[in-house]
């Protein structure tokens, strides 16, 4: 009786064992991947996930570049600057604090040297001290030459912020008589011919009275992100 | 020995034969591919083999191929297996009810439904049957394609398995 479905008998063996074997291997091998697994080689499948992994990287990149730049676009609208260009920073130290940064826009682009450059926020740079053809030079709040006058926006008390330290500024001539407290914002007082007034430099980090000065010594966390920055804005 | 009708098989050539569409299967997925479709040399061997001897050693063979076509190329181990017994088994079926081996169009038109056949139980194996409706235009130009390799391959097959 069995004889005569022999057949059937070592069909349904071979499938169950084809079933059993696949089971345990589909742990290791993603079900849903059928499509490639039968149509696509297994080189082309291969290189077909990491081709779909790197253009999702780079998708990723495009939407946060896109989302950046949408932030631009929305302080261009609400700033009363006159904006001359957005640029892609494409040089920058990669270890430490930039004490200047190479940007993708030039003479061609009409940057000229002096001109004030952004973050996305609207927060103080730096400015452009060397124009060439399609780059331009700037240097950072950071740099050791970088001096801004100052403005605390609570008080309205001026000072001098100093680069030259490791992702800190350095406020001097601050009277030890000053209100200044631990969290005040800093603009850029209009004062010198460097920067237009109201820019965003930083905020009061620490500050410290030395009895044999007559001013206090100030530290300002600057607003940029400097390992952050990927995109300033250019004003005159 | 297995015999089918008055055609025997020559054993000796059945595995030259089997390494020779292991190798036409290497072949064929790296550069016969038609839009990205490469065809199953491993698929055509079997249905002609269950075609002209059928029985326990075509289900056998075809459990064995499949696997090994799974180990080689990297499937999900199992799919090709289940499939080549479901495919090998139904052509044993049909084989015995009609003279298909008279007529060469019958043949290819039995590749064309076992490439079909192929890729609907490999969506079952992989419980995934949901993707057919995707994969519909992909597995009609399989099928075509298993079913001209088929015809070209054909006299070549029985000449050397059957003599």
């Amino acid at each position: 009786m069995l004889w005569r479905y022999r057949k059937e008998i070592l069909l349904l063996f071979f499938l169950l064992l084809a079933s059993l074997i696949g089971i345990k291997s589909s742990n290791s091998c993603k079900i849903l991947r059928m499509k490639e697994s039968l149509i696509l080689p297994p080189q082309e499948e291969l290189l077909s996930h990491k081709r779909i992994e790197l253009e999702r990287v780079f998708i990723d990149e495009l939407l946060a570049e896109n989302r950046r730049l949408r932030e631009i676009l929305q302080l261009k609208e609400r700033s009363p600057y006159s904006f001359r260009r957005v640029s892609k920073i494409v040089r920058m130290e990669p270890v430490g604090w930039p004490t200047t940064v190479l940007i993708d826009s030039g003479k061609v682009e009409l940057i000229r040297e002096g001109m004030t450059v952004l973050d996305k926020n609207g927060s103080l740079v730096g400015r452009v001290i060397r124009v060439d053809g399609n780059t331009s030079l700037v240097m950072t709040l950071l740099h050791p030459e970088s001096r801004i006058s100052g403005l605390i926006q609570r008080t309205r008390e001026l000072g001098i912020l100093l680069g030259g330290h490791p992702g800190i500024l350095e406020l001097k001539y601050l009277p030890k008589e000053s209100e200044i407290k631990r969290g005040d914002v800093m603009l850029t007082s209009g004062l010198s011919t460097l920067y237009p007034k109201g820019l965003p430099i930083g905020k009061v980090l620490r500050l410290r009275g030395v009895n044999s000065s007559l001013f206090l010594d100030v530290t300002v966390n600057p607003a940029v992100s400097f390992p952050k920055l990927e995109e300033v804005l250019i004003i005159q | 020995m297995n015999r089918v009708g008055k055609i025997s098989l020559r054993l000796p050539n059945l595995f030259l034969t089997i390494s020779f569409f292991f190798f036409l299967q290497w072949v064929g997925t790296k550069y016969l591919r038609i839009n990205k479709i490469a065809p199953d040399f491993i698929l055509i061997f079997l249905i002609f083999f269950s075609l002209y001897t059928g029985g326990m050693f075509a289900i056998s063979l075809a459990f064995g191929a499949g696997l090994l076509q799974d180990i080689l190329f990297r499937g999900l181990i199992g799919t090709n297996s289940f499939s080549f017994c479901l495919i090998s088994y139904l052509i044993g079926l049909l084989k015995n009810k009609w003279e298909i081996k008279e007529s060469f169009h019958s043949q290819i038109t039995l590749v064309f439904l076992g490439s079909f056949l192929y890729i609907i139980f490999s969506a079952l194996f992989y419980q995934n049957p949901w993707a057919l409706g995707l994969l519909i235009p992909k597995i009609l130009i399989f099928s075509i394609y298993n079913s001209l390799l088929f015809s070209l391959l054909f006299w070549g097959l029985k000449r050397t398995l059957y003599g």
